[in-house]
């Protein structure tokens, strides 16, 4: 394994100002070096790799880093992607996206991209929170947990945002947290490497709302809660529901094939020219 | 800027911290393996430190990682990788494996 | 696709010449969601495209077609949407993001009838304002209107000549009448149309800054891909993409959006002018009520009576040149349309006292006779 700061130099826009804009702590700032660290392995070249964002937190990862980068709206980053990707197919298309963006604005986008197998890798940054706005409810949090737009405790249940996109037909699905760092590099290299629709869902700590509104008052708590609640995959499954309330199960959920839009596309063309 | 009102993100823009391009503030080690911390970069976050599995790393009276016990490190990097900030490095001695 | 060398004497749709017209222009890339009065666009498409080498998808919805269409842009093609009423609500965000990032692309709306779903299969011009100030943000925006065929081909030809010589989004907005009316059209022998491409960057890629002005205003465009790494985003942005809240930062970006169209509003005065010659009175008119209205004026010549038409093909940026010089000509302007009355406003505003503005409006889903413009035009004489 390569040192990341050193490494990480070599991916870093020099013309931008560190630190970067990420709380302390903030898992955003973790995965970041994660995804660096598997495209490197991966051996793409800069030149090759597009990054595409959605607005939110995870929203600001793109500009840090010196490949092809767009930061488009909130929710709709998949759509643009869709272009790029059917334009220029050569390219390696990876989409960042935070939970509210991926789940809740762009649900649509998500599930249709996974039924369509585009050939994206889209990375979810699950905090299970609206971290830019300031910490009102997402798709992904808690049942019962007050936040700034559910003060008296949140009505609604959350998503299962991997089981949803396997369900949609993405063709890997998995699921790590920024704790697991190693895992996380490790199934970020391998959504890469797959054609079709990826999806990896990072579980990553907003430290400045979610901490705070569940008293995990630093960010060493968020991760030791990780850390402890962590369940793989393959032991979540001989857990009852009960057992699995509040754990965070992780690991490669889905890993099939099948035929990818923009190969299906080619083919058309070969067969009406 | 779209809808700065979180406070954390505000804490760290470049008006409020200052330009760095480049990491400084390194605190070396001359042991088998080195652990440089970056205090340009660092945010005092404490993952470091909390997380090491040796316990190489406590927090100073500055509120930054500092290396307190080098010969125990291992040189197993998760200090570096969960770094959210890039502002920790191990330096591996290749010649010696005490992992 | 067709590689016609001499004029083409052909029965069309308004949107099988709209579908041509792209193709000729170099479209490349089709994302959309059906709707009707647009959806024969997209069909056409689907079949076309693919043929030419280019790219056709159905997404998901107009938000996600109007996505993908920047997408495609951004990677390089010539790139179109097209919706009508509802669907061009949904997109409004991103012709928002497209104007603020400098992404040329093509967005056809067929306007139906009312509000909400309205009357999918009739024909109004509710959308004249929206096309204008409905994505938001102060931004400037191109809208052409073709009154037929012809016009549907030529102008989305045009359309994309603007956008990518622009590098703004493009508005084409037809109505239901136009889009479905068959009629004969000669079109061009393909050679003789002219087509624009989005200037590119010459210079090695680490000299590049993608929002640079070089004293034109409009900063060559890469394409991802293609070596060039940089950045784009819907935040302001300095010069080489990247988010800044530095006022001369933004003040220069603002205006650099601006004005770079605004410089050249005296080459986007399009319109066709008819019988102006001794015309006391002037009927204004667009999109299909032009073609009432050429009737209208021909019945009241034939009558003696003395009136002209000025047909506007370019909506926005308003035609304050042409449109004052027609004011200032005539005793009385008729502005006919199938709305309570968008473009009169502007007409009005240009027209500072000098001149009588009537409006003549229908919002019932049915079109603007001649016979009903003749009446006001004898109306406004009497
Ligand atoms: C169309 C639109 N609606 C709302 C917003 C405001 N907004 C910005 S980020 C955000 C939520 C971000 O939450 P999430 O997607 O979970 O990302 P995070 O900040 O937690 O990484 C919202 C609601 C917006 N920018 N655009
Ligand atoms: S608000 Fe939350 S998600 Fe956003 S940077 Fe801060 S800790 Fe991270
Ligand atoms: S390399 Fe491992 S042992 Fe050494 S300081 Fe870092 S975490 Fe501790
Ligand atoms: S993990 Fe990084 S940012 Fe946090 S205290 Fe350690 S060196 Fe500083
Ligand atoms: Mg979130």
């Amino acid at each position: 394994m390569k040192q990341t700061p050193q490494l990480i130099h070599r991916y870093l826009r020099s013309s931008k100002r560190f630190p970067h804009v990420w709380c302390p702590g903030c898992g955003i700032g973790i995965l970041l070096g994660a995804l660096v660290r598997a495209i490197d392995e991966g051996g793409y070249s800069k030149d090759d790799i597009m990054l595409v964002s959605g607005i939110g937190c995870s929203g600001r990862l793109p500009v840090y880093l010196d490949f092809n980068t767009l930061h488009t709206t909130h929710g709709r980053a998949l759509t643009f992607a869709t272009g790029i990707k059917l334009a220029k197919p050569h390219l390696k298309v990876i989409v960042v996206m935070g939970d509210g963006d991926a789940s809740s604005i762009g649900g649509n986008h998500l599930i249709h991209s996974a039924r369509r197998n585009i050939d994206i890798t889209t990375i979810i940054v699950n905090n299970q929170i609206y971290g830019m706005t300031g910490g009102q409810a997402s798709p992904t949090t808690p049942f019962g947990l007050a936040t700034a737009s559910s003060p008296y405790g949140h009505l609604e249940h959350p998503f299962d945002i991997s089981k949803l996109v396997e369900a949609a037909g993405a063709v890997f699905v998995a699921r790590s947290t920024v704790y697991h760092t190693k895992a996380l590099d490790r199934v970020i290299g391998q959504a890469l490497k797959k054609k079709g629709f990826s999806v990896v869902e990072v579980m990553a700590p907003c430290v400045t709302h979610f901490g705070k509104m569940t008293g995990m008052g630093s960010p060493v708590d968020m991760m030791r809660w990780q850390k402890d609640n962590a369940v793989p995959f393959e032991k979540a499954r001989e857990m009852s529901a009960e057992e699995l309330q509040n754990k965070i199960v992780t690991g490669v959920l889905v890993d099939i094939g099948k035929p990818t839009f923009h190969e299906e596309h080619a083919r058309i063309w070969r067969e009406v020219k | 800027m779209d809808d700065h009102g979180s406070t954390g993100i505000l804490l760290w823009t470049r008006e409020a911290h200052g330009a760095t391009i480049l990491p400084g503030g390194s605190d070396r080690n001359c042991q088998m393996n080195r652990v440089e911390i970056f205090k340009g970069w660092c945010k005092k976050c404490g993952i470091c430190v909390a997380f090491c599995p040796r316990g190489v790393l406590t927090t100073g009276d500055d509120g930054f990682p500092k290396v307190s016990n080098p010969d125990a490190c291992t040189g197993c990097r998760w200090c570096e990788l969960r770094c959210p900030d890039f502002a920790i490095v191990v330096q591996k001695d290749e010649h010696t494996d005490n992992a | 696709m067709s590689t016609q060398t001499t004029p083409e004497r052909v029965l069309l749709q308004g949107s099988e010449a709209c579908v041509r017209g792209a193709l000729a222009a170099g479209c490349r890339f089709y994302a959309g969601y059906p709707i009707t009065p647009a959806t024969e666009i997209m069909e056409l498409m689907s079949r076309m495209l693919p043929q030419a080498g280019g790219v056709f998808i159905q997404m998901e919805d107009e938000i996600a077609g109007i996505g993908a269409t920047i997408g495609g842009s951004l990677g390089g093609l010539k790139a179109m949407t097209a919706t009508s009423g509802p669907g061009f609500s949904l997109m409004q965000e991103h012709i928002s993001f497209a104007a603020m990032a400098e992404v040329p692309c093509v967005i056809v709306n067929v306007m139906r009838g009312g509000p909400s779903t309205g009357l999918p299969t009739r024909p109004m011009q509710g959308d004249v304002m929206q096309a204008r100030w409905g994505a938001h943000g102060d931004h400037p925006i191109l809208v052409v209107a073709p009154s037929s065929a012809y016009e549907f081909f030529d102008l989305t030809v045009k359309a994309f000549n603007l956008a990518e010589r622009y590098r703004s989004p493009v508005i084409v907005l037809a109505d239901e009448i136009v889009a479905h009316t068959r009629e004969s059209v000669v079109l061009p022998p393909l050679a003789e149309i002219e087509i624009e491409d989005r200037v590119k960057p010459t210079v090695p890629p680490e000299w590049y800054s993608p929002y640079r002005d070089p004293g034109t205003g409009i900063p060559p465009m890469a394409a991802f891909g293609e070596g060039y790494r940089f950045h784009v985003t819907g935040l302001m942005h300095d010069i080489n993409g990247f988010p800044t809240q530095r006022q001369d930062e933004t003040q220069e970006l603002m205006m650099r959006l601006f004005n770079k169209i605004s410089k050249d509003f005296h080459l986007l005065q399009w319109y066709d002018s008819y019988y102006d010659e001794g015309a006391e009175i002037t009927v204004i008119a667009y999109g299909s009520v032009a073609r009432s209205a050429l009737r209208a004026v021909k019945m009241a010549r034939d009558k003696g009576l003395p009136v002209g038409l000025l047909k506007l093909k370019m909506l926005w940026p308003f035609m304050r040149r042409t449109v004052m010089q027609y004011l200032e000509s005539s005793r009385k302007v008729i502005v006919a349309e199938m709305n309570m009355g968008q473009l009169s406003r502007e007409v009005k505003r240009v027209n500072q006292g000098k001149c009588e503005v009537l409006t003549l409006n229908k919002i019932d889903g049915q079109m603007i006779t001649p016979s009903e413009i003749l009446a006001k035009v004898e109306e406004a004489l009497a």
